[in-house]
């Protein structure tokens, strides 16, 4: 069989097992966010934790319960990193300096995961258990705890509340995560990624008489959830290029498919609460469109590998595992970056101009496609309103959607969403390449180094944690500026999505009516695609110019 | 309690709620997870760990093994720096792919086979598409492999030589060739070994990996346990070299 056969028939393969859970999966989210019953166990948890189950929250309650496990989040972790050396079952790694571990900190809280460490020397298993299996958890279960509060403010009506957040966490956590983190868990330690405790590394005397110390890590626990919640963050430091933590061709479609599965199910989730399941599958079918062409468009300019460099190796394989070869590689590429996951399987960097290139664009459209565990469905969500807004102008209209209106404050709270994440993007790029320190930290000259400053930050400020793996990032400036970066990129966009859902749920229904744009229909997907591609384009055309495109194009 | 500030008590239930999360996330799903593990998959749990007969462990099969110069190989492991022959392979060996990393004698990327397979330390070269420096080095190793593998009668031009065996891998750890490249290095390991070509065929066969059910990856060939079998099955004694330019320009 061919390369670009069994690169085919891997994608569809692909498609077709997240067709297969869309609808159940996604009903089990839609019921796990609207169930009126708690389970026993929850009820404890509750009682342990505090707080009461049955309070509805208003949305600046539930964005201030949002910022305040956030904040404890990162002090916690911040802490345990720093102590590290003092914590049982450390393998002997020694503290993390502080700069580091803020930025350590900040980024498994905002669901980001970059990593400025090499985590096979870096990090016991108290650190990777305590510290960041616990944020892998909790900061995917608050994504999707957010788009439950505004697919609520399309359901709700003439209310202030929104839901209760302790309660969303809970159950996203006890009913979604930990069991598929452990039924995939299993899978792959089965399929050989390791898992295990002992209190020391594996001494290895090699065949030609060379000894060192080997790591094997708790990694298959790690790797389910790193993947399934798009976190990201990996044992060691080649991430999911390496073989502990992706052994085989097996598992990294299987590891493709758990970071894409919640993603694209969402939109099923969103179609029950608002009762139309079309208004559903137009979400998934923007998404699945985004994501195909992406992949498609990787696949070709790896394939093609245009570079002096790839022309002299004759493919686009360094940076790349055989076990997977490029169409692997390329899938998981763009999966990767269309969702906020930021896993590799292969070195961004190392990709042609135009393939590292498409890899930036997927973040820069926002991480819509299908985009990080709920994340993904409020940013599209939101570009959705634009979208009616527009067509509203058009006819001159008030515009409405799922029966609400889009009046001033509702387009001001999209406005600002679709602000600020660019904005924190590039000011800090700009901040970047102005500071000779920070230009520094290049690998890479010319247009491409450029593309390794634009690529983190975008990466950062949309929460991916993927990188151009060439930029040294463990600097003072990198360490302070990123985390600033990560939080404002996760928790404004937040903030302007709460707001939102307050917004919404206040008002009464609209009725459709004659003059009411039709959001369940092929046109209106054609419609959100463009108006995706136009604000997106609008924004980052100029930097993408001065990177992958001014080296992809000479 | 209830006489605290609003955001005293909200952080006060984030924090109690935190530690709830820790002990069930953090505590014991991988616990339960190791405990899983060890009994039913002991040896993936592991890390797919290959002992001798000693029982000693002599490296896992998912990761690679640098077969270089022996007195490179004895610090290869813990990376320590200006040891002569770093680039040197040993000839009766398949060797992985290469590593590119920064010399710091050299003060730039040049050929350095002795420092792949750093356990402490995965990862790959991340030079660019364009990269002069990578250009020149995927060159060279065209030219250091087709000498390297013209070997027992067969001639293998600079064209010739596979695109795997000349640029590094994403993890540095793989050690996984493709077949083409294996088929490549068969007649220097015959030659080496004194044995035939078609001996190491059948042990490059036996130790390639095919696309998981059908489709999923790319066929590959585990150097690691391919020379712990042609070490089983044809042992010699044979400890030659051959001398790789590295690119230091200085």
């Amino acid at each position: 069989m061919s390369v670009a056969t069994s690169g085919w028939l891997q994608a569809g393969l692909l498609v077709l097992a997240l067709a297969v859970t869309y609808r159940p999966l996604g009903d089990y989210m839609a019921h796990i966010l609207t169930s009126a019953k708690h389970w026993r166990v929850e009820k404890g948890l509750y009682k342990l934790m505090g707080v009461d189950p049955e309070a509805d929250q208003t949305w600046p309650v539930y964005i201030r319960s949002v910022l305040a496990i956030s904040v404890v989040g990162i002090l916690l972790l911040y802490v345990i990193l720093r102590v590290q050396d003092h914590l049982m079952m450390s393998l002997g790694m020694p503290a993390m300096q502080a700069d580091l571990a803020y930025n350590t900190a900040s980024s498994f809280v905002t669901n980001t995961n970059w990593q400025n460490y090499v985590g096979e020397s870096a990090l016991g298993y108290t650190a990777q258990f305590l510290g960041l299996a616990v944020q892998n958890f909790v900061s995917a279960a608050v994504g999707i705890a957010v788009v439950a509060t505004l697919i609520r403010g399309f359901v709700r009506t003439r209310t202030d509340r929104v839901g209760n957040f302790w309660v969303d966490l809970t159950r996203l956590i006890l009913r979604l995560m930990l069991p598929f983190s452990v039924v995939f868990g299993i899978i792959l330690i089965a399929t050989g990624v390791p898992q295990e405790l002992s209190n020391h590394l594996t001494s290895v005397t090699t065949l030609t008489g060379g000894s060192g110390n080997l790591y094997t890590g708790a990694t298959a626990s790690q790797e389910a959830i790193k993947e399934l919640g798009t976190n990201g963050g990996g044992i060691f430091n080649a991430n999911s290029a390496h073989p502990f933590e992706n052994p085989n061709g097996f598992t990294n479609w299987l590891e493709i498919y758990l970071l894409l599965c919640i993603g694209f199910s969402l939109p099923r989730t969103f179609g029950k609460m608002v009762g139309s399941h079309k208004q559903g599958y137009v979400i998934a079918a923007v998404m699945g469109f985004i994501w195909a062409g992406s992949a498609a468009t990787m696949t070709f300019m790896e394939e093609r590998h245009w570079g002096s460099a790839m022309a002299v190796a004759g493919s686009s394989m360094n940076g790349k595992e055989v076990r997977f070869g490029v169409p692997a590689s390329a899938l998981f590429a763009s999966s990767t970056t269309l969702t906020s996951t930021g896993a590799v399987n292969s070195m961004h960097d190392s990709y042609s101009a135009l393939g590292g290139g498409t890899a930036i664009f997927d973040m820069m459209l926002g991480e819509i496609a299908p985009g990080g565990t709920g994340s993904g469905l409020y940013g599209m969500l939101v570009l959705a309103i634009v979208t009616v807004f527009v067509a509203g102008l058009m006819v001159g209209r008030t515009p409405e959607y799922l029966g609400k209106k889009i009046r001033p404050a509702e387009m001001k709270y999209a406005a600002l969403y679709i602000l600020a994440t660019p904005s924190v993007a590039l000011i800090f790029t700009g901040i970047a390449m102005a500071t000779t320190t920070a230009r520094n930290s290049m690998n890479n000259s010319g247009p491409h180094g450029f593309s390794e400053v634009l690529y983190a930050f975008t990466s950062m400020a949309n929460n991916n944690g993927s990188a151009f793996a060439g930029l040294s990032g463990n600097t003072d400036f990198w360490n302070t500026m990123g985390g600033l970066a990560m939080t404002l990129g996760r928790f404004l966009p937040m903030v302007f999505v709460l707001a939102l859902a307050g917004s919404l749920a206040k008002q009464r229904h609209t009725p459709a009516s004659v003059g009411t744009l039709k959001t369940h229909t092929p046109l209106f997907a054609g419609l959100l695609t463009g108006v995706i591609f136009i604000v997106v384009g609008l924004t980052y055309f100029p930097a993408l110019a001065l990177g992958p495109l001014a080296e992809g194009l000479k | 309690m209830s006489r605290l500030p609003g955001p005293v008590l909200r952080h006060l239930a984030a924090l109690r709620a935190m530690l709830v999360f820790t002990v069930i996330c953090g505590v014991a799903y991988p616990l339960v997870m190791t405990g899983i593990g060890q009994v039913a998959f002991k040896n993936q749990a592991d890390g797919s760990l290959i002992t001798n007969s000693k029982g000693q462990v002599i490296g896992s099969k998912l990761l690679c093994q640098t077969f270089v110069s022996s007195s490179a190989a004895e610090t290869a492991l813990n990376k320590k720096d200006e040891v002569t022959g770093y680039a040197d392979p040993i000839n009766k060996y398949f060797q992985s792919r290469p590593t590119f990393a920064i010399d710091s004698t050299a003060g730039g990327y040049t050929i350095q086979l002795a420092d792949g397979c750093n356990y402490a330390a995965s990862g790959s070269n991340n030079l660019g598409p364009n990269d002069p420096t990578l250009t020149k080095l995927i060159g060279l190793m065209r030219t250091n492999m087709a000498a390297f593998d013209s070997a027992g009668g067969t001639t293998v031009t600079a064209a010739q030589v596979a695109t795997d065996a000349v640029t590094e891998s994403g993890s540095g750890e793989e050690p996984y060739i493709t077949p083409e490249n294996a088929d490549q290095q068969a007649a220097r390991i015959a030659d080496a070994r004194g044995i035939t070509v078609d001996q190491v065929e059948a042990l490059i066969k036996a130790n390639t990996s095919g696309r998981d059910i059908g489709i999923l990856g790319e066929p590959a060939v585990n150097t690691t346990t391919l020379n712990i079998a042609l070490d089983q099955k044809y042992p010699s004694s044979d400890t030659s070299t051959t001398a790789f330019t590295t690119g230091a320009t200085s």
